[in-house]
Protein backbone atom coordinates (compact mmCIF):
# COMPACT_ATOMS: atom_id res chain seq x y z
CA UNK A 1 0.00 0.00 0.00
CA UNK A 2 1.48 3.00 -0.97
CA UNK A 3 1.03 6.31 1.40
CA UNK A 4 1.48 9.64 1.55
CA UNK A 5 2.94 9.97 4.40
CA UNK A 6 4.55 13.99 5.74
CA UNK A 7 8.05 14.83 4.88
CA UNK A 8 10.10 16.89 7.43
CA UNK A 9 12.08 19.22 6.46
CA UNK A 10 14.02 20.32 9.25
CA UNK A 11 17.13 19.00 9.51
CA UNK A 12 19.77 17.98 12.58
CA UNK A 13 18.25 17.96 16.18
CA UNK A 14 15.38 20.21 15.64
CA UNK A 15 12.72 17.42 14.88
CA UNK A 16 13.99 15.37 17.61
CA UNK A 17 13.97 18.22 20.19
CA UNK A 18 10.51 19.36 18.95
CA UNK A 19 8.61 16.07 19.83
CA UNK A 20 10.87 15.45 23.13
CA UNK A 21 9.52 19.46 23.90
CA UNK A 22 6.15 18.59 22.90
CA UNK A 23 6.26 15.03 25.20
CA UNK A 24 7.84 17.35 28.13
CA UNK A 25 4.63 19.18 28.13
CA UNK A 26 2.37 16.78 27.96
CA UNK A 27 3.93 14.84 30.51
CA UNK A 28 3.65 18.27 32.92
CA UNK A 29 0.44 18.53 31.93
CA UNK A 30 -1.02 15.15 32.82
CA UNK A 31 1.61 14.20 35.82
CA UNK A 32 1.46 17.32 37.35
CA UNK A 33 -1.39 20.40 36.58
CA UNK A 34 -4.33 17.94 35.89
CA UNK A 35 -4.10 15.96 38.86
CA UNK A 36 -4.09 19.28 40.77
CA UNK A 37 -7.05 20.40 39.17
CA UNK A 38 -8.90 16.79 39.37
CA UNK A 39 -8.42 17.40 43.06
CA UNK A 40 -10.33 20.54 43.70
CA UNK A 41 -13.58 19.78 45.32
CA UNK A 42 -15.85 21.60 42.91
CA UNK A 43 -13.87 19.51 40.05
CA UNK A 44 -14.40 16.29 42.63
CA UNK A 45 -18.06 16.82 42.75
CA UNK A 46 -18.64 17.28 39.39
CA UNK A 47 -16.79 14.27 38.27
CA UNK A 48 -18.37 12.06 40.73
CA UNK A 49 -22.30 13.53 40.04
CA UNK A 50 -21.69 12.12 36.66
CA UNK A 51 -20.16 8.27 38.08
CA UNK A 52 -23.09 7.99 40.12
CA UNK A 53 -25.50 8.60 37.03
CA UNK A 54 -23.46 6.02 34.96
CA UNK A 55 -22.71 8.54 32.46
CA UNK A 56 -19.27 8.66 30.63
CA UNK A 57 -18.08 11.82 29.04
CA UNK A 58 -15.80 10.14 26.61
CA UNK A 59 -18.63 8.71 25.22
CA UNK A 60 -18.37 7.33 21.62
CA UNK A 61 -21.81 6.17 21.19
CA UNK A 62 -24.71 5.46 23.74
CA UNK A 63 -23.50 2.24 24.55
CA UNK A 64 -20.55 3.55 26.26
CA UNK A 65 -22.11 5.29 28.58
CA UNK A 66 -22.04 2.59 31.82
CA UNK A 67 -26.03 3.36 32.22
CA UNK A 68 -27.24 1.73 28.96
CA UNK A 69 -26.96 -1.86 29.71
CA UNK A 70 -27.66 -3.27 33.12
CA UNK A 71 -24.18 -5.36 33.04
CA UNK A 72 -22.15 -2.73 32.23
CA UNK A 73 -18.71 -2.79 32.47
CA UNK B 1 -2.79 4.09 -6.03
CA UNK B 2 -1.96 6.60 -3.57
CA UNK B 3 -3.81 5.83 -0.64
CA UNK B 4 -4.41 9.17 1.25
CA UNK B 5 -8.43 8.19 1.38
CA UNK B 6 -9.88 7.31 4.59
CA UNK B 7 -11.75 4.51 2.34
CA UNK B 8 -9.82 5.26 -0.80
CA UNK B 9 -11.82 2.80 -3.62
CA UNK B 10 -11.66 5.37 -5.96
CA UNK B 11 -10.12 3.29 -8.45
CA UNK B 12 -12.28 1.47 -11.39
CA UNK B 13 -13.77 -1.62 -10.63
CA UNK B 14 -11.84 -4.59 -9.24
CA UNK B 15 -11.81 -7.29 -10.77
CA UNK B 16 -14.43 -10.07 -9.42
CA UNK B 17 -11.99 -12.63 -8.62
CA UNK B 18 -10.45 -10.34 -6.13
CA UNK B 19 -12.36 -10.91 -3.27
CA UNK B 20 -9.73 -11.73 -1.04
CA UNK B 21 -7.30 -9.05 -2.06
CA UNK B 22 -10.61 -6.31 -0.78
CA UNK B 23 -10.00 -5.07 2.48
CA UNK B 24 -13.57 -4.36 2.83
CA UNK B 25 -14.25 -7.75 2.59
CA UNK B 26 -11.79 -8.73 4.77
CA UNK B 27 -13.31 -6.15 7.29
CA UNK B 28 -16.79 -7.76 6.65
CA UNK B 29 -15.02 -11.52 7.42
CA UNK B 30 -13.40 -9.93 10.41
CA UNK B 31 -15.55 -7.86 12.01
CA UNK B 32 -18.47 -10.58 11.59
CA UNK B 33 -16.07 -13.12 12.93
CA UNK B 34 -15.65 -11.09 16.11
CA UNK B 35 -19.24 -10.47 16.86
CA UNK B 36 -20.24 -14.06 16.54
CA UNK B 37 -17.25 -15.11 18.99
CA UNK B 38 -18.48 -12.37 21.06
CA UNK B 39 -22.17 -13.18 21.25
CA UNK B 40 -21.48 -17.33 21.36
CA UNK B 41 -19.31 -16.45 24.17
CA UNK B 42 -21.97 -14.65 26.00
CA UNK B 43 -24.73 -17.14 24.88
CA UNK B 44 -22.61 -19.94 26.46
CA UNK B 45 -23.22 -18.12 29.68
CA UNK B 46 -27.24 -18.71 29.23
CA UNK B 47 -28.71 -19.80 32.31
CA UNK B 48 -30.46 -23.35 31.45
CA UNK B 49 -34.07 -23.41 32.93
CA UNK B 50 -33.99 -23.32 36.65
CA UNK B 51 -31.14 -21.63 37.44
CA UNK B 52 -30.99 -18.27 38.61
CA UNK B 53 -32.15 -15.04 36.19
CA UNK B 54 -30.50 -14.08 33.50
CA UNK B 55 -29.94 -10.30 34.63
CA UNK B 56 -26.47 -11.16 35.37
CA UNK B 57 -25.21 -11.83 32.29
CA UNK B 58 -21.48 -11.33 31.88
CA UNK B 59 -19.27 -12.09 29.08
CA UNK B 60 -17.06 -14.43 30.01
CA UNK B 61 -14.61 -12.25 27.74
CA UNK B 62 -15.03 -9.41 29.74
CA UNK B 63 -11.68 -9.93 31.46
CA UNK B 64 -9.79 -10.73 28.58
CA UNK B 65 -10.62 -7.67 26.51
CA UNK B 66 -9.73 -4.03 28.28
CA UNK B 67 -8.84 -0.88 28.06
CA UNK B 68 -7.25 1.57 30.61
CA UNK B 69 -9.66 2.95 33.10
CA UNK B 70 -9.99 6.35 34.62
CA UNK B 71 -7.50 7.92 36.70
CA UNK B 72 -7.43 10.69 38.98
CA UNK B 73 -3.85 12.03 39.87
CA UNK B 74 -1.37 8.57 38.50
CA UNK B 75 -1.47 7.34 35.13
CA UNK B 76 -0.33 3.80 36.74
CA UNK B 77 -3.88 4.03 38.43
CA UNK B 78 -5.23 3.57 34.95
CA UNK B 79 -3.49 -0.11 34.23
CA UNK B 80 -4.03 -1.30 37.94
CA UNK B 81 -6.96 0.18 39.45
CA UNK B 82 -6.84 0.17 43.42
CA UNK B 83 -9.00 -2.48 44.62
CA UNK B 84 -9.43 -4.07 41.23
CA UNK B 85 -7.52 -6.46 38.77
CA UNK B 86 -4.95 -5.24 36.60
CA UNK B 87 -6.21 -4.67 33.28
CA UNK B 88 -2.31 -5.35 31.56
CA UNK B 89 -4.31 -8.96 30.80
CA UNK B 90 -7.57 -7.05 28.87
CA UNK B 91 -4.83 -4.75 27.27
CA UNK B 92 -2.63 -7.72 26.06
CA UNK B 93 -5.76 -9.76 24.86
CA UNK B 94 -6.95 -6.97 22.67
CA UNK B 95 -3.38 -6.48 21.43
CA UNK B 96 -3.13 -10.48 20.33
CA UNK B 97 -6.52 -9.94 18.81
CA UNK B 98 -5.75 -6.63 16.82
CA UNK B 99 -2.03 -8.36 15.78
CA UNK B 100 -3.91 -11.85 14.71
CA UNK B 101 -6.51 -10.27 12.96
CA UNK B 102 -5.28 -7.36 10.94
CA UNK B 103 -1.80 -9.25 10.34
CA UNK B 104 -3.32 -11.68 8.14
CA UNK B 105 -5.56 -9.68 6.57
CA UNK B 106 -1.88 -7.80 5.57
CA UNK B 107 -0.39 -11.29 4.64
CA UNK B 108 -4.07 -12.16 2.39
CA UNK B 109 -3.69 -8.72 0.62
CA UNK B 110 0.20 -7.98 0.40
CA UNK B 111 1.80 -11.42 0.29
CA UNK B 112 3.66 -13.41 3.33
CA UNK B 113 6.23 -10.71 3.36
CA UNK B 114 3.91 -7.79 4.56
CA UNK B 115 2.38 -9.80 7.16
CA UNK B 116 5.77 -10.49 8.80
CA UNK B 117 6.77 -6.65 8.46
CA UNK B 118 3.05 -5.20 10.05
CA UNK B 119 3.73 -7.66 13.32
CA UNK B 120 7.10 -5.86 13.64
CA UNK B 121 5.31 -2.42 13.62
CA UNK B 122 2.13 -2.76 15.11
CA UNK B 123 3.28 -3.47 18.69
CA UNK B 124 4.33 0.54 18.68
CA UNK B 125 1.19 1.50 16.76
CA UNK B 126 -0.55 -0.20 19.42
CA UNK B 127 1.42 1.37 22.06
CA UNK B 128 0.37 4.91 21.08
CA UNK B 129 -3.16 3.85 21.11
CA UNK B 130 -2.49 2.96 24.49
CA UNK B 131 -0.84 6.31 25.55
CA UNK B 132 -4.10 8.12 23.45
CA UNK B 133 -6.39 6.21 25.84
CA UNK B 134 -4.97 6.78 29.11
CA UNK B 135 -4.21 10.64 28.38
CA UNK B 136 -8.08 10.61 27.82
CA UNK B 137 -9.13 8.33 30.77
CA UNK B 138 -7.30 11.10 32.91
CA UNK B 139 -10.42 12.33 35.43
CA UNK B 140 -10.58 15.70 33.82
CA UNK B 141 -9.32 15.03 30.16
CA UNK B 142 -12.63 12.70 30.69
CA UNK B 143 -14.94 15.70 32.53
CA UNK B 144 -14.49 17.46 29.15
CA UNK B 145 -15.36 14.97 26.88
CA UNK B 146 -11.63 15.27 25.20
CA UNK B 147 -11.90 11.95 23.84
CA UNK B 148 -9.22 9.08 22.67
CA UNK B 149 -9.61 10.47 19.12
CA UNK B 150 -8.03 13.46 19.75
CA UNK B 151 -5.22 11.91 21.59
CA UNK B 152 -4.69 9.59 19.51
CA UNK B 153 -4.47 12.16 16.61
CA UNK B 154 -2.22 14.42 18.26
CA UNK B 155 0.14 11.44 19.35
CA UNK B 156 0.27 10.35 15.74
CA UNK B 157 0.77 14.40 14.09
CA UNK B 158 3.62 15.08 16.89
CA UNK B 159 6.08 11.86 15.23
CA UNK B 160 4.89 12.50 11.58
CA UNK B 161 5.72 16.24 11.66
CA UNK B 162 8.40 16.00 13.87
CA UNK B 163 11.10 13.63 13.36
CA UNK B 164 8.58 11.80 10.46
CA UNK B 165 7.21 8.38 10.31
CA UNK B 166 9.65 5.75 10.78
CA UNK B 167 9.92 3.64 7.19
CA UNK B 168 9.32 0.41 9.65
CA UNK B 169 5.95 1.98 10.95
CA UNK B 170 4.45 2.66 7.76
CA UNK B 171 3.00 -1.26 6.89
CA UNK B 172 1.14 -1.05 10.41
CA UNK B 173 -0.49 2.11 9.45
CA UNK B 174 -3.53 1.28 8.01
CA UNK B 175 -6.60 3.73 8.85
CA UNK B 176 -8.89 1.81 6.00
CA UNK B 177 -8.62 -1.31 7.73
CA UNK B 178 -8.91 -0.55 11.17
CA UNK B 179 -11.95 1.92 10.68
CA UNK B 180 -13.88 -0.97 8.51
CA UNK B 181 -13.39 -2.93 10.69
CA UNK B 182 -14.30 -0.85 13.79
CA UNK B 183 -17.78 0.19 11.85
CA UNK B 184 -18.82 -3.46 11.40
CA UNK B 185 -18.44 -4.23 15.01
CA UNK B 186 -19.93 -1.05 15.77
CA UNK B 187 -23.11 -2.47 13.76
CA UNK B 188 -23.91 -4.72 16.38
CA UNK B 189 -24.65 -1.83 18.38
CA UNK B 190 -26.79 0.25 16.56
CA UNK B 191 -30.15 -1.36 17.71
CA UNK B 192 -33.10 -0.45 15.88
CA UNK B 193 -35.69 -0.66 18.95
CA UNK B 194 -33.45 1.79 20.64
CA UNK B 195 -35.49 4.28 18.20
CA UNK B 196 -38.68 3.93 19.92
CA UNK B 197 -37.32 4.53 23.52
CA UNK B 198 -38.89 7.86 23.28
CA UNK B 199 -41.73 7.55 21.02
CA UNK B 200 -42.65 9.64 18.13
CA UNK B 201 -41.90 12.98 19.51
CA UNK B 202 -38.41 11.07 19.91
CA UNK B 203 -38.18 9.84 16.27
CA UNK B 204 -39.20 13.45 15.07
CA UNK B 205 -36.19 15.47 16.97
CA UNK B 206 -33.99 13.04 16.50
CA UNK B 207 -34.78 11.68 12.84
CA UNK B 208 -36.62 14.54 10.91
CA UNK B 209 -34.44 16.90 11.96
CA UNK B 210 -31.39 15.26 11.52
CA UNK B 211 -31.59 13.99 8.07
CA UNK B 212 -32.66 18.18 6.99
CA UNK B 213 -29.75 19.99 8.68
CA UNK B 214 -27.36 16.98 7.51
CA UNK B 215 -28.86 17.80 3.90
CA UNK B 216 -29.35 21.58 4.50
CA UNK B 217 -25.77 22.01 5.63
CA UNK B 218 -24.65 19.70 2.55
CA UNK B 219 -26.42 22.13 -0.09
CA UNK B 220 -25.41 25.46 2.02
CA UNK B 221 -21.23 24.45 1.85
CA UNK B 222 -21.59 23.54 -2.23
CA UNK B 223 -24.20 26.05 -3.34
CA UNK B 224 -23.35 28.89 -1.34
CA UNK B 225 -20.11 28.49 0.32
CA UNK B 226 -18.84 26.39 -2.89
CA UNK B 227 -16.33 24.33 -0.57
CA UNK B 228 -14.36 22.31 -3.25
CA UNK B 229 -14.23 19.14 -1.41
CA UNK B 230 -17.45 17.79 -1.29
CA UNK B 231 -16.56 14.90 1.24
CA UNK B 232 -14.96 17.08 3.59
CA UNK B 233 -18.35 19.28 3.39
CA UNK B 234 -19.98 16.15 3.83
CA UNK B 235 -17.99 14.68 6.75
CA UNK B 236 -18.37 18.42 8.78
CA UNK B 237 -22.21 18.10 7.76
CA UNK B 238 -22.43 14.31 9.38
CA UNK B 239 -20.07 15.25 11.95
CA UNK B 240 -22.47 18.34 13.34
CA UNK B 241 -25.76 17.15 12.99
CA UNK B 242 -26.16 13.46 13.69
CA UNK B 243 -23.53 12.43 16.55
CA UNK B 244 -20.16 14.08 16.29
CA UNK B 245 -16.77 11.68 15.70
CA UNK B 246 -18.65 8.47 15.45
CA UNK B 247 -20.39 9.70 12.38
CA UNK B 248 -17.43 11.45 10.86
CA UNK B 249 -15.71 8.13 10.75
CA UNK B 250 -18.65 6.64 9.43
CA UNK B 251 -19.52 9.12 6.37
CA UNK B 252 -16.11 9.53 5.91
CA UNK B 253 -15.43 6.05 5.20
CA UNK B 254 -18.38 5.83 3.02
CA UNK B 255 -17.54 8.87 0.88
CA UNK B 256 -14.39 7.81 0.88
CA UNK B 257 -13.00 11.81 2.52
CA UNK B 258 -9.34 12.16 3.10
CA UNK B 259 -7.77 11.98 6.38
CA UNK B 260 -7.34 15.00 6.58
CA UNK B 261 -10.82 15.89 6.02
CA UNK B 262 -11.47 13.51 8.91
CA UNK B 263 -9.34 15.01 11.15
CA UNK B 264 -10.59 18.49 10.21
CA UNK B 265 -14.14 17.75 11.19
CA UNK B 266 -13.57 16.04 14.56
CA UNK B 267 -11.53 18.91 15.75
CA UNK B 268 -14.30 21.47 14.48
CA UNK B 269 -16.77 19.08 16.39
CA UNK B 270 -14.20 18.33 19.40
CA UNK B 271 -14.02 22.64 19.82
CA UNK B 272 -17.95 22.73 19.22
CA UNK B 273 -18.84 20.65 21.59
CA UNK B 274 -16.49 21.43 24.78
CA UNK B 275 -18.43 25.06 24.51
CA UNK B 276 -21.48 23.93 23.79
CA UNK B 277 -21.93 21.31 26.66
CA UNK B 278 -20.55 24.04 29.06
CA UNK B 279 -22.51 27.37 27.19
CA UNK B 280 -26.17 24.91 26.58
CA UNK B 281 -27.02 23.98 29.99
CA UNK B 282 -26.51 27.46 31.21
CA UNK B 283 -28.87 29.15 28.61
CA UNK B 284 -31.27 26.74 29.36
CA UNK B 285 -31.42 27.74 33.70
CA UNK B 286 -31.04 31.30 32.43
CA UNK B 287 -33.73 31.51 30.10
CA UNK B 288 -36.06 28.82 32.55
CA UNK B 289 -36.65 26.25 29.67
CA UNK B 290 -38.06 23.24 31.22
CA UNK B 291 -36.00 20.09 31.73
CA UNK B 292 -37.34 18.22 28.84
CA UNK B 293 -37.67 20.99 26.42
CA UNK B 294 -33.77 21.55 27.37
CA UNK B 295 -32.74 17.91 27.80
CA UNK B 296 -34.56 17.10 24.30
CA UNK B 297 -32.58 20.61 22.76
CA UNK B 298 -28.79 19.23 23.86
CA UNK B 299 -29.35 15.77 23.04
CA UNK B 300 -30.58 16.88 19.72
CA UNK B 301 -27.73 19.46 19.26
CA UNK B 302 -24.46 18.73 21.03
CA UNK B 303 -22.49 16.69 18.79
CA UNK B 304 -20.47 13.83 20.83
CA UNK B 305 -22.86 11.36 22.41
CA UNK B 306 -20.33 11.89 25.81
CA UNK B 307 -20.80 15.34 26.15
CA UNK B 308 -24.44 14.98 25.49
CA UNK B 309 -24.66 13.09 28.98
CA UNK B 310 -22.24 14.90 31.00
CA UNK B 311 -24.29 18.37 30.16
CA UNK B 312 -27.90 17.00 30.72
CA UNK B 313 -26.56 16.09 34.50
CA UNK B 314 -26.09 19.44 34.74
CA UNK B 315 -29.63 19.98 34.55
CA UNK B 316 -30.79 17.03 36.69
CA UNK B 317 -32.33 13.29 36.18
CA UNK B 318 -34.96 14.29 33.87
CA UNK B 319 -32.74 16.72 31.54
CA UNK B 320 -30.21 14.01 31.79
CA UNK B 321 -32.80 10.68 30.92
CA UNK B 322 -34.52 12.80 28.02
CA UNK B 323 -30.73 13.99 26.48
CA UNK B 324 -29.29 10.97 25.88
CA UNK B 325 -32.60 9.54 25.09
CA UNK B 326 -32.91 11.20 22.07
CA UNK B 327 -28.65 10.90 21.34
CA UNK B 328 -29.16 7.42 21.58
CA UNK B 329 -32.43 7.70 19.10
CA UNK B 330 -29.70 9.82 16.54
CA UNK B 331 -26.94 7.30 17.08
CA UNK B 332 -29.10 4.77 15.52
CA UNK B 333 -28.82 7.03 12.73
CA UNK B 334 -25.67 6.45 11.83
CA UNK B 335 -26.14 3.23 10.06
CA UNK B 336 -28.56 4.74 7.52
CA UNK B 337 -27.00 8.00 7.07
CA UNK B 338 -23.59 5.69 6.10
CA UNK B 339 -25.40 3.79 3.90
CA UNK B 340 -27.18 6.48 2.25
CA UNK B 341 -23.98 8.78 1.90
CA UNK B 342 -22.42 5.56 0.26
CA UNK B 343 -24.92 5.29 -2.35
CA UNK B 344 -25.14 9.00 -3.28
CA UNK B 345 -21.33 8.97 -3.35
CA UNK B 346 -20.91 6.38 -6.21
CA UNK B 347 -24.54 7.41 -8.00
CA UNK B 348 -23.75 10.76 -7.72
CA UNK B 349 -20.37 12.34 -6.78
CA UNK B 350 -17.91 9.55 -8.78
CA UNK B 351 -16.98 11.03 -11.92
CA UNK B 352 -18.68 9.05 -14.70
CA UNK B 353 -16.12 7.80 -17.42
CA UNK B 354 -16.51 9.60 -20.84
CA UNK B 355 -19.70 11.14 -19.81
CA UNK B 356 -21.47 8.03 -19.18
CA UNK B 357 -23.17 7.38 -15.61
CA UNK B 358 -21.96 4.26 -14.05
CA UNK B 359 -23.96 1.27 -14.77
CA UNK B 360 -25.81 -0.90 -11.78
CA UNK B 361 -23.21 -3.55 -11.82
CA UNK B 362 -20.27 -0.37 -11.56
CA UNK B 363 -22.14 1.20 -8.76
CA UNK B 364 -22.52 -2.08 -6.96
CA UNK B 365 -18.22 -2.77 -7.67
CA UNK B 366 -17.92 1.14 -6.74
CA UNK B 367 -20.11 0.54 -3.20
CA UNK B 368 -18.02 0.02 -0.26
CA UNK B 369 -18.92 -3.13 0.89
CA UNK B 370 -17.78 -2.70 4.74
CA UNK B 371 -21.05 -0.16 4.88
CA UNK B 372 -22.99 -3.66 3.76
CA UNK B 373 -21.85 -5.52 7.00
CA UNK B 374 -22.21 -2.32 9.16
CA UNK B 375 -25.97 -2.89 8.26
CA UNK B 376 -26.32 -6.35 7.77
CA UNK B 377 -24.69 -6.66 11.89
CA UNK B 378 -27.18 -3.96 12.83
CA UNK B 379 -30.23 -5.73 11.33
CA UNK B 380 -28.66 -8.87 12.70
CA UNK B 381 -28.21 -7.74 16.49
CA UNK B 382 -31.16 -5.53 16.24
CA UNK B 383 -33.25 -8.97 15.46
CA UNK B 384 -31.56 -10.88 18.53
CA UNK B 385 -32.08 -8.16 20.70
CA UNK B 386 -35.44 -7.67 20.14
CA UNK B 387 -36.62 -11.32 19.53
CA UNK B 388 -35.06 -13.47 21.43
CA UNK B 389 -36.25 -13.96 25.19
CA UNK B 390 -33.60 -12.94 26.81
CA UNK B 391 -32.04 -10.95 23.50
CA UNK B 392 -31.98 -7.50 26.04
CA UNK B 393 -29.55 -9.50 28.52
CA UNK B 394 -27.09 -10.73 25.75
CA UNK B 395 -26.67 -8.37 23.56
CA UNK B 396 -26.05 -5.62 26.73
CA UNK B 397 -23.57 -8.41 28.05
CA UNK B 398 -21.87 -9.08 24.64
CA UNK B 399 -21.40 -5.30 24.29
CA UNK B 400 -20.23 -3.72 27.50
CA UNK B 401 -18.17 -7.43 28.00
CA UNK B 402 -16.26 -7.32 24.54
CA UNK B 403 -17.82 -5.23 21.01
CA UNK B 404 -17.32 -1.73 22.53
CA UNK B 405 -13.99 -2.40 23.74
CA UNK B 406 -12.80 -3.84 20.61
CA UNK B 407 -14.36 -1.45 18.37
CA UNK B 408 -12.98 1.43 20.62
CA UNK B 409 -9.46 0.26 20.05
CA UNK B 410 -10.11 -0.10 16.45
CA UNK B 411 -10.91 3.52 15.93
CA UNK B 412 -8.25 4.62 18.20
CA UNK B 413 -5.63 2.31 16.03
CA UNK B 414 -7.22 4.28 13.00
CA UNK B 415 -6.60 8.07 14.81
CA UNK B 416 -2.88 7.13 15.12
CA UNK B 417 -2.68 5.97 11.80
CA UNK B 418 -4.31 9.04 10.61
CA UNK B 419 -1.86 11.27 12.93
CA UNK B 420 0.85 9.53 11.46
CA UNK B 421 -0.09 10.05 8.10
CA UNK B 422 -1.16 13.29 7.80
CA UNK B 423 0.93 16.66 7.39
CA UNK B 424 0.37 19.73 9.39
CA UNK B 425 0.47 21.69 5.95
CA UNK B 426 -1.90 19.74 4.16
CA UNK B 427 -4.25 19.74 7.19
CA UNK B 428 -4.00 23.43 7.47
CA UNK B 429 -4.90 23.94 3.94
CA UNK B 430 -8.43 22.40 5.07
CA UNK B 431 -8.92 25.50 6.90
CA UNK B 432 -7.77 28.04 4.14
CA UNK B 433 -10.64 30.83 3.48
CA UNK B 434 -12.47 29.67 7.04
CA UNK B 435 -14.89 27.94 4.96
CA UNK B 436 -15.53 24.60 6.55
CA UNK B 437 -15.76 27.05 10.27
CA UNK B 438 -18.87 29.07 8.48
CA UNK B 439 -20.18 25.62 7.36
CA UNK B 440 -19.98 24.42 10.91
CA UNK B 441 -21.34 27.75 12.58
CA UNK B 442 -24.03 28.22 9.81
CA UNK B 443 -25.23 24.58 9.90
CA UNK B 444 -25.28 24.23 13.96
CA UNK B 445 -27.03 27.53 13.83
CA UNK B 446 -30.23 25.80 11.64
CA UNK B 447 -29.88 22.64 14.29
CA UNK B 448 -30.20 24.98 17.12
CA UNK B 449 -33.01 26.09 16.19
CA UNK B 450 -35.06 23.21 14.03
CA UNK B 451 -34.20 21.39 17.07
CA UNK B 452 -35.51 23.85 19.69
CA UNK B 453 -39.05 24.04 17.31
CA UNK B 454 -39.17 20.74 17.16
CA UNK B 455 -38.69 19.77 20.72
CA UNK B 456 -40.94 22.51 21.78
CA UNK B 457 -43.62 21.34 19.34
CA UNK B 458 -43.35 17.58 20.33
CA UNK B 459 -42.64 17.79 24.21
CA UNK B 460 -44.37 20.53 25.12
CA UNK B 461 -47.47 20.87 22.38
CA UNK B 462 -48.63 17.76 20.69
CA UNK B 463 -47.14 15.13 23.70
CA UNK B 464 -46.44 17.10 26.64
CA UNK B 465 -46.36 13.49 28.33
CA UNK B 466 -43.91 11.49 26.10
CA UNK B 467 -40.70 12.07 28.76
CA UNK B 468 -43.12 10.94 31.66
CA UNK B 469 -43.60 7.87 30.28
CA UNK B 470 -39.76 7.26 29.82
CA UNK B 471 -39.00 8.43 33.41
CA UNK B 472 -41.56 6.29 34.46
CA UNK B 473 -39.69 2.87 33.24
Amino acid sequence: MQTDFPKTDAQGWRPALTLLAATLIIAGMWGVVLPRIADLPTMQQKIQHLERKGIDPNAFFYSDHPAAFNNSN
Amino acid sequence: MPDNGVASNNSPSPPANSFFKNEDWWAVMIGGALLALCLMAVYSQLPTPGESEAATLTSPLKSWLSKPGSWKTSPVESLFPEGKPSRLLGILGVFLVAAACFGHVAKAIEGQGQGGKFLLAFPIIFLLALLAFILAAQEVVKYYSLSYALWALVAGLLISNTIGTPAFLKPAVRTELYIKTGLVVLGAEVLFSKLLALGVPGIFVAWVVTPTVLISTFWFGQKILKISSPSLNMVISADMSVCGVSAAIATAAACKAKKEELTAAIGLSLIFTVVMMVVMPAVIKATGMGPVLGGAWMGGTIDSTGAVGAAGAILGDEALTVATTVKMIQNVLIGVVAFAVAVYWVRYQTPATDGVQPSLSEIWNRFPKFVLGFLAASLAFSAVYSFHPAGEQLIGAMISGSTKTLRGWFFCLAFVSIGLDTNFKELSRQFRGGKPLVLYAVGQTLNLCLTLFMAWLMFEKVFPSAADVLMAK
